[in-house]
């Protein structure tokens, strides 16, 4: 009779692994068989078949290893031609500027990509500092510091609430639609009073209340077909009182 | 219950408070168990299992929000059979999968534990029993024709109904609000908390002594208990503790089928408490015992049992709570449970009573263990009861760091000359 080793439960004679929890049922006849079967799968698959056994994991770093490079050499190759050309560096602050950012984000996103917040803040921090670089770059007018920054700011908390929601929703469909329409109608707002507090010094929102006027009902009926549909036929179950 | 249109239902009755009140450490999650003498199949459980799926559709719900209400959904994932090596009565999440029960196999055991959402003991208890039916049968232990008719037929719509709802009559008189009950003054364990100790006594023995003062099983063991908390009342007082609030109150589940007919495997059943008032002096065992007769007696009365399903139903007819959304409502509900509900009693015996099988499959199995869903922080430790053959289990669910209750208890019942056996369990 066999025997789980680990939850102790009787297997069928030609069971050679537990049905309940995987465990092998003798380790070293699992380990030869496993063995043979991997000898038998890469006979079968051959060498061409290397690429497609390339796990997600080596995809990431090779991708993010082929950026890096990119980027270097984009930082290079316009810095010098920009050199040789005109003798100074000129034009290609923006190119050298937009590659290194660029370089960087792509950076964080890929070591930092399971942890969320830490990602989209490394992310904005970046930005903040290409928006200011670039005005340096165009005189150093402050529009940085008092529209782009700030601004960068709602967008990054908008992409982050919607993250955070889709994670949050069990069924994903036209119920996404809804919440960005309502992600984009709340950040609309938010950049009015932004815009109005830099040019007028008052707050009134007019356009951004058109927008949200006109998204958040098409929002609403997106909610509503999902979740009916999701849902079933009837509203009873949701509304039963 | 058709595939084309998903089944959906509001919860039952009592089952509307556990979502408003359940948590990771009080999951309010039952756990039945069934301790084989030989080790579990695993291919004839898997199959087993599979015909209990089918035979309790009405089990395969996941738990949703409504706007007013939580309701039950079906829910066709498989259901979870895992190995059974952690804590017992764990909290079902609401990622993956969603159903609200489990199996738990490890050698020669085999639990179920179901969210009291779901169902109560008796549910329970013909879930874990049509398991049995189906794994012996694939044994070949039982033959098709020995099978109940009930494990050989589809299920009926009054399984899934809503009992309390069928026995409401209005216009009935609530019960009086009851004055607040002690509790153990234990300091609570670290997280998570749940500890489960079980014991096991002979039936004959305390059958016996229950026949020797003319009272059942169930009464017996409630006197232990209020017995066993007076004596821990005495001790504090010795050691100058303050004590609070001394009326002993035990809370013991009645299955309410016994008394309305009800073939429902939904909540179906309430509680009967008997008290004994410490303000009026000490009480001996045996007039401890002639309470907790009289009084399980008197309040499992048809009549008595309509006025406590009377409030119930009725705060849920109520149109003004009804129209309460429910995130309002669960607060409230909360709130009321820890302020008033909780604070009613000072220990729960909560009794499956005798499991009764076919004698093929009874000589398969060794005997059965209830436990009791984890006690709330104010009631800190709860007692569920089963037999099976000659073979009682007490097991005794406990979130303290203390186990004096359970010493004093077990200690009693040695002295009263009833064997008692600690198991692994």
């Amino acid at each position: 009779m066999n025997y789980c080793s680990y939850c102790g439960v009787e297997l069928d004679i030609e069971m050679d692994t537990c049905p309940l929890c995987g465990t092998s049922v003798t380790e070293v006849i699992a380990d030869v068989r496993q063995q043979e079967k991997e000898i038998v799968k890469s006979l079968n698959e051959g060498p061409s078949s290397e690429k497609s056994r390339i796990t997600k994991t080596q995809k990431r770093k090779l991708f993010w290893e082929l950026s890096m490079i990119i980027m270097l050499l984009g930082i290079s190759v316009t810095f010098l031609i920009d050199l040789l050309t005109s003798g100074r560096m000129g034009w290609s602050k923006y190119s050298v500027t937009i590659c290194f950012v660029l370089a960087v984000n792509i950076s964080i996103i890929h070591f930092w990509r399971n942890r969320l917040i830490l990602c989209l803040a490394g992310s904005y921090v970046l930005q903040s500092l290409l928006l200011v670089l670039f005005d340096t770059y165009a005189f150093n007018i402050g529009w940085a510091m008092q529209l782009g920054i700030p601004m960068l700011a709602i967008i990054y908390i908008a992409i982050l609430i919607f993250i955070v929601v889709i994670r949050f929703t069990r069924e994903h469909g036209i119920n996404l639609i809804g919440y960005f329409f309502i992600a984009s109608g709340i950040l609309s707002f938010g950049i009015e009073v932004i815009l109005d507090r830099y040019f007028n010094d008052y707050i009134k929102p007019e356009w951004s209340l058109f927008v949200i006027i006109s998204v958040v009902p098409i929002a609403l009926i997106l909610l509503f077909v999902h979740y009916r549909l999701n849902k079933g036929k009837e509203l009873r179950r949701i509304f039963h009182i | 219950m058709t595939n084309k249109e998903s089944y959906w239902t509001p919860l039952d009755n009592a089952a509307k408070i556990f979502p408003a009140i359940r948590s990771k450490e009080h999951t309010t999650v039952v756990r039945l168990t069934v301790v084989l003498k030989e080790r579990v199949t695993i291919k004839h459980l898997f199959k087993a299992i599979e015909y209990s799926e089918k035979r309790f559709p009405y089990f395969k719900v996941s738990l949703r929000k409504g706007f007013f209400w939580y309701y039950l959904e079906q829910e066709d994932s498989p259901v979870i059979v895992e190995v059974d090596k952690g804590k017992p009565c764990q909290a079902f999440n609401n990622k993956g999968n969603r159903l609200m029960y489990r199996i738990l196999v490890y050698k020669n055991q085999i639990s179920v534990e179901f969210s009291h959402i779901l169902t109560d003991g008796f549910g329970l208890s013909e879930f874990l029993k049509s398991i049995l039916y189906y794994y012996f049968r694939e044994k070949g232990i039982v033959q098709i024709n020995e099978l109940n008719g009930f494990y050989n037929s589809i299920h009926d719509p009054e399984e899934f109904e809503d009992a309390y709802n069928r026995y409401f009559k209005e216009k009935i008189p609530y019960v009086i609000k009851q004055p607040k009950a002690f509790h153990l003054p234990y300091s609570l364990s670290k997280r998570p908390r749940f500890d489960v100790l079980v014991a096991l006594l002979s039936i004959s023995g305390l059958k016996n002594k229950a026949d020797e003062k003319g009272v059942s099983i169930t009464d017996y063991l409630v006197a232990v208990y209020l017995w066993v908390l007076q004596s821990v009342i005495s001790d504090l007082k010795k050691e100058k503790n303050v004590v609070k609030n001394k009326i002993l109150r035990i809370q013991v589940p009645v299955n309410l089928r016994n008394i309305y007919p009800s073939r429902t495997m939904r909540n179906f059943s309430l509680f009967v408490m008997p008290e004994i008032d410490l303000r009026l002096g000490q009480y001996s065992f045996d007039e401890i015992l002639k309470i907790v007769y009289h009084k399980m007696k008197l309040e499992t009365d048809e009549k008595l049992i309509n006025k406590i399903i009377s409030r119930n139903v009725g705060s849920e007819r109520n149109l003004i709570v009804r129209g309460i959304p429910l995130l309002l409502k669960s607060l409230v509900l909360y709130f009321k449970y820890y302020s008033e509900g909780a604070n009613q009693y000072s220990g729960v015996v909560t009794n499956l009573g005798k499991v009764k099988l076919p004698e093929v499959m009874s000589n398969e199995i060794d005997y059965f263990i209830v436990t009791p869903p984890p006690p709330n922080k104010k009631l800190k430790l709860n007692c569920g009861v089963i037999g099976f053959k000659d073979k009682l289990v007490l097991s005794f669910g406990n979130i303290t760091k203390s186990k004096e209750l359970e010493k004093r208890f077990i200690r009693f019942l040695i002295n009263e000359g009833i064997k008692v056996k600690i198991s692994k369990n």
